[in-house]
């Protein structure tokens, strides 16, 4: 059985989630690549765009090996707490996290780069710390880019499908996303509410986009 | 207060030549005068530590910033400068009162206020406190970078040709303002210029640099 509202609310949860915490790890990574030079940086700048030219499917077939109850990791998750991140929400949100990444790191260091060292430099002689410049003067300035980031990400979470099939997989009312409603429901002939499902999630990420865009215009 | 001593010793290679500087002042405004790429900016960069040189030693008072001998390098952040710009570098998002705010470091709120309105007077900023750097002329601008440089009380204030893209008036009113709180506060100053007029007229130290050495 699809239920429309539940995997519109389970979308819009796993997106926002997943959101917040490639904000967070993704404008880290896009920092220490803009403003560190070390030795395998192009490497991890290499590793944090994978997910970007990896079919989703093959993303989530590492999550799996990785996750999955015998996985490298999930089988001490599971030894420990019984529990396995396979086929729960929490999943989908793994999965949106690891394919949204890329846009994330892509565009905050483009952004961090553009922002001019000097004013860093006037920062330290203020007296402020790395860590302090950074959260004050360096993302400050470069907020429109971060946000465009965070907007990128969500819409791409949003419309996961591939590697969240592989490791949330479609379970209705569990772990049904949109974008896998809209499948079952157009697998099983059911135009009518394929149709209303597509329209219901193009009206909404329009909505969520032209936010953002907004608060991004604001600075 | 008593000035200390400003010991600057410093041994470079650049790209097209050597610096080989050597000089040391107390108190007063010292220029160094010189033509454009002659090592100026690179000198003002190694006192205030954005920049390492190869050798050398720089020290105020018995605060010793840099010493090769002993390894010793002092981050910027730790020098206690106050360093004005070629370009004011007013933070763009934040308001005159934000962008000098963001140098004071006392510890009370009330202190912290104090302090911010003493800067705002002494730079005559009062009107502009609210403004966005992007509202300011080239002459407000500068003074605002200069109230943000003596923020943090600073026991050395680094001026590189600050009055630049200034018209001959504003750089003459913002000169003055420079002699003025120099002798107020009695902060010590070494300033960059490449007009003999400027460094004759505000100075009471010249040192003339050439190709990365000091020229008698």
């Amino acid at each position: 059985m699809i239920e429309p509202w539940f995997s519109l609310q389970l979308s819009l949860c796993v997106a926002s989630l997943s959101t917040i915490i490639v904000a967070l790890i993704g404008i880290f990574l896009g920092y220490i690549l803009a403003r560190f030079d070390f030795p395998g940086r192009d490497l991890l700048d290499a590793l944090c765009s994978l997910p970007l030219v990896l079919p989703p499917t093959v993303v989530g077939f590492y999550l799996l090996c990785t996750f999955g109850r015998h996985g490298w990791l999930g089988q001490y998750i599971y030894q420990w707490t019984g529990w396995s991140l396979v086929f729960t929400w929490q999943a989908a949100v793994v999965a949106a996290i690891v394919i949204a990444l890329p846009f994330m790191v892509k565009t905050s260091r483009a952004a961090i780069e553009s922002v001019d060292r000097s004013y860093e430099k006037v920062a330290y002689t203020l007296g402020k710390s790395r860590i302090e410049t950074a959260l004050k003067v360096t993302l400050p300035l470069a907020w429109k880019g971060l946000v465009a980031g965070m907007a990128l990400s969500f819409a791409r979470a949003l419309g996961e499908f591939g590697a969240t099939i592989m490791i949330a997989g479609n379970i209705p009312q569990r772990t049904q996303t949109m974008p896998l409603a809209i499948y079952q429901a157009t697998q099983s002939g059911n135009d009518q509410l394929a149709f209303g499902l597509v329209g219901l999630l193009t009206v909404i990420s329009l909505a969520v986009l032209y936010a953002i865009n907004r608060l991004g215009a604001k600075w | 207060m008593v000035s200390e001593q400003l010991i600057v010793r410093y041994k470079a290679r650049l790209d097209n030549f050597v610096l080989d500087i050597d000089l040391s002042a107390a108190a007063g405004i010292l220029a160094l005068l010189g033509p454009s790429g002659c090592g100026k900016t690179t000198t003002l960069n190694f006192i205030a530590g954005l920049l390492k040189p190869t050798e050398g030693l720089c020290s105020l008072g018995k605060s010793i910033y840099f010493d090769s001998n002993n390894n010793i390098d002092l981050p910027p952040q730790k020098r206690s400068l106050g360093y004005v710009f070629q370009k004011a570098l007013l933070f763009p998002h934040l308001t005159v009162a934000q962008n000098i705010q963001i140098g004071i470091h006392k510890k009370p709120r009330a202190d912290q206020e104090n302090r911010l309105q003493h800067l705002l007077q002494l730079l005559h900023l009062e009107e502009l406190k609210n403004r966005k750097p992007s509202q300011l002329s080239g002459g407000q601008e500068q003074r605002v970078a200069l109230a943000r440089a003596l923020a943090p009380e600073p026991r050395l204030l680094l001026l590189d040709e600050p009055f630049s893209a200034l018209d001959s008036e504003a750089r003459a009113q913002l000169g003055d303002e420079v002699k003025r709180i120099h002798e107020l506060l009695n902060v010590p100053v070494v300033m960059v210029t490449h007009l003999a007029s400027e460094a004759e007229r505000l100075a009471s130290t010249i040192v003339y640099i050439e190709n990365g050495t000091i020229k008698a």
